[in-house]
């Protein structure tokens, strides 16, 4: 037998025992008894993984962990322009397309869920359409309202926001009675995006002030109405979620209501009485979050090397430091593990004896 | 199991919709596995620390438009993805900024107490004998044995046949075997 041929043989035999004794289908000693002619070799990468398996995991800090999250949810940028007032003027005068809807998927994504959704008949959709936050058809949910945007223009889309807002509030007075409030601020996030980006729409559309204000007028009337009842009735704990959707709503409409004093012209001419071309284009600079792509967009370098900083090329950097460490949790219980974070039963799974005892570091 | 696909499939559905809650959950769910995917790359947690923000960060930019829902049918998958690229930006970026002199003068500057007392002599062999690896086996190493990924998870992440990926996992304790060896 060549050593190619011996090579190719150990890894295949080397991954299907790992894979067996993954899914606790075999044990160490048995996959060695199996292949005595590899025995030796496999002993020795089996307790190589041992030996890596029960190395204590890494870790954030305590102190990483504690602060990164809120930290991060503070950086990141609005999908819907943060800035959405100097957006909404932007787009009153010049013309731009359909590009901030909110879809999370492209268009043939959308019709197969809605041709999927008609092959397993309305009862899914309707059962979908009654779903709440944190539940399974939830997300069905929400691709069927992204499909009814996708086939709608400006217009349908800003009463379709409207009406998407309000299901929101819907939800979260569900949520209530269910007592549900752990669900609480997804909901409220679902609220803030579908009406913030009610506006922009609404900025997008070839009507005039009054029109977009008695528009806005009657939505933000029936939602405040809506919350009002809410807030009412809201146990103490849904009070901060409701609060938040108060506010958004306020600011919002408060916003809405000294723009289009300011936009009201002295005369009859509208901004959209000015020309503009309907939805012809994507306006420069109209402060897209950064650079939105492919996940392999991510390879490219983004930062310039630091001109001090020669040094041997190649060479990955010596351990700075090691961070919290925790006891690799798999390899002692023979447990077998799903893969899931913090995975559990390593591959090399001790019971019963790991081959070569799991050896000692050098 | 399947709960815990359809939540992730709802919070990448809700994330991508501008929901910073559920995204937030997303991150709970996988901070752990991208800062270790990162930290045992690059070798320095406050570096990793920085990587997997900005992991998290592009991730959400990339989610909301022009990405095709069937890319992020396994959100884990594409979060590893963007780590990695960032790993690579990371290094082209800094080319050889690894001199041993700069890594012994960070540790310097870094004291750390929460770092120092939790530092593992173990972990840090570990480290380095990763550390001599290139950069395929060294992918290997950590998504099949340090974050518990199976061989076609892995060979997803990693843009390659599950065949090449048993090949590479084959050689890479190989190697790692003969560091601890010549250790």
């Amino acid at each position: 037998m060549s050593d190619r041929f011996v090579n190719d043989k150990v890894v295949d035999i080397l991954a299907t025992c790992l894979d067996d004794i993954k899914q606790a289908k075999r044990t160490p000693d048995e996959c060695l008894g199996q292949y005595p002619d590899y025995q030796d070799e496999l002993t020795i990468l089996l307790d190589t993984i041992l030996l890596i398996e029960q190395t204590p995991l890494v870790s954030p800090r305590p102190a990483f962990r504690n602060s990164a999250r809120r930290e991060l949810l503070e950086k990141l940028p609005d999908n819907q322009s943060v800035t959405f007032w100097d957006r909404l003027r932007h787009t009153w005068q010049i013309p731009t397309i359909k590009v901030e809807r909110r879809f999370a998927m492209s268009l043939i994504v959308t019709l197969s869920i809605l041709g999927a959704a008609l092959l397993g008949g309305w009862g899914v959709a309707y059962a979908a359409s009654d779903s709440l936050p944190g539940e399974t058809l939830y997300g069905v949910k929400l691709a069927l309202e992204d499909v009814r945007l996708v086939l709608a223009d400006d217009e349908i889309d800003a009463t379709l926001y409207g009406e998407f807002a309000q299901t929101r509030l819907g939800e979260m007075e569900r949520l209530m009675e269910r007592d549900r409030l752990q669900e609480m601020p997804l909901a409220v996030d679902g609220y803030k995006n579908d009406i913030t980006a009610m506006m922009q729409t609404m900025g997008r559309l070839s009507i005039n002030v009054d029109q977009k204000q008695a528009m806005l007028r009657e939505t933000f009337e029936i939602q405040a109405r809506f919350m009002a009842r809410l807030m009412a009735k809201a146990p103490p704990q849904a009070q901060d979620s409701l609060q938040q959707a108060l506010q958004i709503m306020d600011q919002l409409r408060t916003q809405t209501r000294d723009q289009l004093q300011i936009d009201q012209p002295e005369g009859a001419g509208q901004p959209e009485e000015t020309g503009k071309p309907k939805d012809t284009g994507q306006p420069a600079g109209t402060g897209e979050p950064g650079g939105a792509g492919q996940p392999e967009d991510a390879g490219k370098p983004e930062e310039a090397g630091k001109p001090e900083e020669a040094g041997t090329p190649d060479a990955t950097p010596q351990p700075a430091h090691t961070p919290m460490t925790n006891q690799t949790p798999g390899v002692g219980s023979g447990t077998p593990s799903n893969g899931q974070q913090g995975g559990s039963g390593g591959s090399g799974g001790q019971p019963g004896g790991n081959p070569g005892g799991g050896g000692g570091h050098p | 199991m399947v709960n815990t696909i359809d939540t992730e499939a709802n919070l990448v559905s809700l994330s991508a919709r501008g929901n910073k809650q559920a995204f937030g959950k997303l991150y709970d769910l996988y901070l752990e596995q991208i800062y270790r995917y990162i930290y045992y790359r690059v070798s320095d947690y406050q570096e990793a620390e920085d990587l997997t923000q900005a992991a998290f960060i592009k991730a959400w930019e990339k989610l909301p438009r022009g990405v095709n829902k069937a890319k992020i049918n396994n959100f884990r998958a594409w979060i590893y993805k963007i780590a990695h690229n960032l790993v690579i930006d990371f290094y082209r970026g800094r080319k050889s900024l690894a001199s041993l002199d700069e890594v012994a003068e960070r540790r310097d500057r870094d004291n750390d107490p929460e770092v120092v007392t939790t530092e593992h002599e173990t972990t840090r062999c570990l480290l380095q004998a990763i550390s001599h690896l290139d950069d395929k086996l060294k992918q290997v190493i950590i998504l099949r044995f340090i974050n518990q990924l199976d061989h076609a998870e892995t060979a997803q992440i990693m843009g390659l046949k599950e065949g090449n990926v048993r090949v590479l996992q084959h050689r890479a304790l190989v190697e790692i075997r003969k560091y601890y060896g010549e250790g």
